[in-house]
């Protein structure tokens, strides 16, 4: 070691020990400086030693199937805890995405959906917009019908993990990433059945901290009705979080028609947005009084008329 | 500086660190790595989507959503509460009825719904064949099932093969070409179903009381010719027929084959002219072999008991079942029969750039089948008593093929043009055949 590098170097350990009490004292604020003026000095602390055996962990890493299980009772547990949700739903319709002048909006509507256990549920229209309305329409028609059901289990989300449904695919852990005190799984999943091509397959983000799903993305080998749709190019499930639950926040798929159809074009995407989540604030029962009866699907129609609000 | 300034920068740092702390506790250093991470993810969506990943504007949703719960939550069921009315078409063409004109009617409210009616004018009897109905169905939660109900009464003309009759192909195929090789009859009456269906699989019990009588042979033209491929409609027997029918169909667990069975009974204790039992169980399912290959078995056994009335009889032949016959060749009181796919599930339109319209995904195929009916007059060739309930091994008939699937996926995903050649295996006069069929590969499973 140069005398450069250790100034320290030829002194006695007492006095080695002297001098950096003294530094550490008085000195460190006025040495900063200094040490930066000089430029950089290494030390290499020799004379204190210690050894931490290496300790053998053994523990069963857990298995891809214990992770299906638990995600199946994740995605039960989180069901099982919501009381009642509200939030603002967004469809929209966009056509022409791959065309020359870019994507049009073709149909939007903002809808206020409000929901409680056991199954009630209640809409409210925010604001329906279409851009081509078919003339003589009053705004009451059924062009285009979204439903909600008053169940919070979010099938689109977890019908891969559905104890009913989970047969039907084949899983693989494909990453895992330690985040902070996440473990997030990402698992892929595709049809046990080569024959069911066009059943979706894709990959799933897992939280093992409680085991919800994150995020899903969907693709199909093969269109399910070729005659009609020629490919489903990208679809996306993602989930946000709203207090202690991870809720469905967006669906955006985009779709490619086998034939173009005039005033539409070939390419389009349809997305769902739910946002302004509320979760379990004792939504009071008069807001649902004299909807529709129990099992009765909620409605929620995009029809036509401008903007309005 | 003076006392009140140092208080009020005091006051000022203080609420910087009470809001730094709790946005600390929102967002924990644990999760916040979780949640950038899923940011990170969403604006990946964000670039891919373009504006249709755009948020909402909000302006005025505020006021709308307190307009709209001043309305009350009434005025959506209000909506929905208005009359439905939907009609469409309702035509057909076979050599017996000719030409059946005519349309169909649905209506209903939330509380009246799945009311219909058909009506049709036939050219070739100068009659006219309808159909009122009515259905609805309720969630059975105890069951996580939904149970549906049908009534439905009218005059009607089916075909005499109850397993295998697809009334808008088969009238196509009659009036364009005349290859319509199905027996026709009356039948009027009405029935009755109760269905409990789940995701699993269903059960049926159903009722019927219709008057069964035989069609003549009215109409020799079809649209491009004269004479069709069989210039005679068979005699149906005649009576009154009370029939109960009780049916299931079920997934078989940790599998991906399905079973269905049905069974119907007539006796003259139910009031009926005709005295038999018909039972036909059907099993078949997928197994995937790798990445590329689907083989897929599938089988029927069907057995007729008591009488053998016409249109009660198992038939064999076409592209139902045995593709080297033809159409309804063979008629008999039983029929077996299996068939076995090897189907290549990768587009081939992709792997060999063939320039298929609208690039409908094509796939290869391998089949081999083999029949048998029994129970049979050999005089007259119909159906005919017996007591046996397999058939002999020399009656079975056998063929090998192979063909491509042009998959439509309309009905249902599974649903292709099938365009094969079939090679009879044996020497009993059978040739080679080629068939058109629009069909899933588990043809011989009623759809569900």
């Amino acid at each position: 070691v140069s005398r450069w590098e250790h100034p320290f170097g030829r002194l006695s350990p007492r006095a080695h020990l002297l001098a950096l009490t003294f530094a550490l004292v008085l000195g460190l604020p006025a040495a900063a400086p200094a040490a930066a003026d000089q430029g950089p000095t290494l030390a290499k602390e020799d004379t204190m030693r210690t050894d931490v055996s290496t300790v053998l962990v053994k523990a069963p890493r857990v298995t891809l199937e214990e992770i299906l299980d638990r995600v199946a009772r994740g995605e039960a547990r989180r069901d099982s805890l919501m009381r009642d949700q509200s939030f603002t739903a967004t469809l929209r319709v966009m056509r022409d995405t791959e065309g020359k002048k870019g994507p049009v909006l073709f149909v939007e509507s903002v809808n206020k959906v409000y929901k409680k256990k056991p199954d009630m549920l209640r809409t409210v229209e925010l604001r329906r917009y279409e851009e081509k309305p078919d003339k003589g329409d009053k705004g009451d028609d059924d062009d285009f019908d979204v439903d909600f059901s008053p169940n919070m289990g979010e099938e689109i989300v977890n019908f891969a993990f559905r104890p009913a449904n989970r047969k039907n695919f084949r899983f693989t852990i494909e990453d895992r990433k330690l985040l902070g005190d996440h473990l997030l799984y990402t698992l892929a999943f595709e049809p046990r059945s080569v024959l069911n091509v066009f059943e979706p397959s894709g990959r799933v983000w897992v939280d093992t901290k409680d085991f919800v799903i994150l995020r899903q993305e969907i693709d199909f080998r093969q269109s399910p009705v070729p005659l009609v749709l020629k490919d489903i190019k990208h679809l996306v499930v993602e989930r946000e979080r709203a207090g202690d639950f991870w809720v469905l926040s967006r669906v955006m798929v985009r779709m490619e028609l086998s034939v173009p159809i005039p005033r539409f074009g070939r390419s389009f995407d349809f997305a769902m947005a739910l946002s302004d989540y509320t979760v379990n604030t004792d939504l009071p029962d008069s807001l649902f009084a004299g909807t529709d009866k129990r099992g009765r699907r909620g409605h929620v129609r995009v029809g036509s008329g401008h903007k309005h609000s | 500086v003076s006392p009140r300034v140092l208080l009020s920068a005091l006051a000022a740092a203080a609420a910087l660190l009470v809001a730094a702390a709790s946005a600390r506790a929102e967002d924990a250093p644990g999760d916040s790595l979780l949640n950038a991470y899923v940011h990170g993810m969403r604006d990946s969506t964000d670039k891919w989507f373009g504006s249709t990943a755009a948020p909402v504007d909000t302006a005025g949703l505020d006021s709308a959503l307190a307009a709209g719960l001043l309305r009350g939550p009434h005025w959506h069921a209000r909506q929905r509460r208005k009359l439905r009315f939907d009609w469409g078409p309702a035509l057909g063409f076979n050599r017996a009825d000719g030409a059946q004109l005519g349309a169909g009617v649905s209506l209903g409210t939330p509380w009246l719904s799945g009311l219909s009616g058909k009506l049709q004018y036939t050219t070739g009897t100068h009659d006219f064949l309808g159909e009122g109905a009515w259905a609805g169905s309720w969630r059975v939660d105890a069951l996580r099932a939904r149970l549906g109900l049908r009534l439905a009464a009218g005059r009607y003309t089916t075909a005499f093969d109850r397993d295998y009759y697809e009334p808008i192909l088969t009238s196509l195929n009659a009036f364009f070409v005349g290859e319509d090789r199905h027996q026709y009859l009356r039948r009027d009456g009405f029935s009755t179903s109760l269905r409990l269906s789940r995701e699993t699989g269903f059960a049926l019990v159903s009722w019927r009381d219709q008057l069964e009588s035989s069609l003549p042979y009215t109409t020799d033209w079809y649209l491009f010719g004269h004479g069709p491929e069989l210039p005679f409609n068979d005699t149906a027997a005649f009576g009154r027929v009370s029939e109960l029918t009780f049916g299931g169909d079920v997934n078989v667990p940790h599998t991906r084959f399905r079973v269905n069975a049905m069974y119907w009974t007539s006796d003259p204790s139910l009031g009926s002219d005709m005295l038999y039992r018909r039972t036909r169980v059907t099993a078949g399912g997928d197994v995937s072999i790798g990445r590329h290959l689907s083989l897929l078995p599938q089988a029927t056994y069907g057995l007729l008991r008591g009488e053998t009335p016409p249109q009660e009889a198992f038939t064999l032949g076409g592209v139902a079942n045995l593709r080297t016959l033809k159409r309804n060749a063979l008629n008999g009181a039983g029929r077996a029969f299996g068939r076995l796919d090897l189907i290549l599930v990768d587009d081939l339109t992709r792997a060999l750039h063939l320039p298929v319209p609208a690039k409908l995904p094509l796939q290869f195929g391998t089949f081999a089948g083999s029949g048998a009916v029994w129970g049979r007059d050999p005089v007259t060739g119909d159906a005919a008593p017996t007591t046996r309930t397999l058939p002999h091994a020399d009656e079975f008939l056998s063929e090998v093929g192979a063909g491509i699937l042009l998959r439509l996926g309309v009905p249902s995903p599974l649903t292709s043009f099938r365009f094969e050649v079939a090679f009879p295996i044996g020497p009993d006069g059978r040739s080679p055949s080629y068939a058109v069929a629009l069909q899933e590969p588990l043809n011989l499973l009623p759809a569900r």
